[in-house]
């Protein structure tokens, strides 16, 4: 009770000390109650709802800023692997190029030398033919020549009686079969 | 086809008849089968009287030898020949003979399309043919 008292005490003479006047406060705090009512009623709602809606469009475009990173990234891989699997792709058309190009020089090359084989084949085989028709027709001429000659000598030098004596005998031997 | 045979060997059948004992062409008995022939009148007369041209000249052919001496003097050689080609042949032949220089020596004898000849000239070409 005392306290109380003093408490009082105290307070109203607080009160005198700064010249509070208490009804024009409790006024003053229901004035300030209906203002910050109607202010949060019409207008810091809005405002609220306004900030709200702004961080909320804030927070999606940091989401969707962060999703495109993601993306952009996933991206970049893509693209640096797409880069990696084409140049693999490149040099692998580039060596079979290569390989190919190679094996047809190859053939080329093959089917050249099989071609000078042939040819140099069929020179040898017509100048073997060559030679053998020379050398027959130089046979047949000598043989010729032999023949004629042995001939013309024999007629110049067998006489009738040897001539008669030989058909004789040839006749001799005479056999038809 | 059956026809051609037909007359050929109808014109067979008149070259025996138209033979002699002997197996040479009887010229009478070919006169006598060619009108007997023509007296018949065929269709096919004539081609029978072609092939029986043909079988005359034939067998004339066989019973005539072609021969060919290589010397001048071939009396001797004849009569060799007479004897031999007849006893060879079996029958009676028809020799024409005559020189030929260009044998050297020997003889060439043809009788239808059979030749046989031993000559120097021949024997030539064989040498000639061996060098080849």
């Amino acid at each position: 009770m005392i306290v109380l008292a003093s408490l009082q005490e105290t307070a109203s003479g607080i009160v005198e000390k700064f010249g509070i006047d208490v009804p024009m406060l409790i006024a003053q705090g229901i004035n300030f109650i209906i203002v910050a009512y109607v202010i949060y009623r019409f207008a810091f709602k809005n405002i609220l709802s306004t900030i709200k809606e702004r961080e909320k469009q804030i927070a999606d475009s940091l989401k969707n800023a962060e999703s495109i990173k993601l993306e952009l990234e996933k991206t970049e891989k893509q693209q640096q692997q797409t880069l990696q699997e084409a140049s693999l792709e490149a040099k692998k058309t580039v060596h079979s190029a290569q390989e190919q190009a190679k094996a047809f020089i190859e053939s080329q090359k093959e089917d050249a030398r099989k071609q000078a084989e042939e040819i140099v084949e069929k020179a040898k085989v017509a100048m073997e033919q060559e030679r053998q028709r020379v050398l027959n027709d130089a046979r047949e001429e000598i043989a010729s020549l032999v023949i004629l000659t042995t001939s013309k000598v024999l007629q110049k030098e067998l006489n009738d009686e040897e001539k008669q004596r030989f058909s004789s005998s040839a006749v001799e031997k005479l056999e038809l079969s | 086809m059956a026809s051609t045979s037909k007359n050929k060997r109808l014109a067979q059948t008149l070259l025996e008849y138209s033979l002699n004992e002997d197996g040479l062409i009887d010229e009478n008995k070919v006169v006598e089968s060619i009108n007997g022939l023509k007296e018949l009148g065929l269709s096919s007369t004539k081609d029978i009287l072609r092939h029986f041209l043909t079988e005359v000249k034939n067998h004339l052919r066989l019973y005539q030898a072609q021969i060919e001496i290589g010397c001048e003097n071939y009396q001797e050689i004849e009569k060799t020949l007479r004897t031999k080609i007849g006893s060879l042949t079996g029958r009676k032949i028809e020799l024409s003979i005559k020189s030929n220089d260009q044998l050297l020596a020997g003889y060439r004898i043809r009788i239808g399309d059979d030749v046989y000849e031993d000559s120097v000239a021949s024997r030539l070409e064989n040498l000639k043919k061996s060098f080849l």
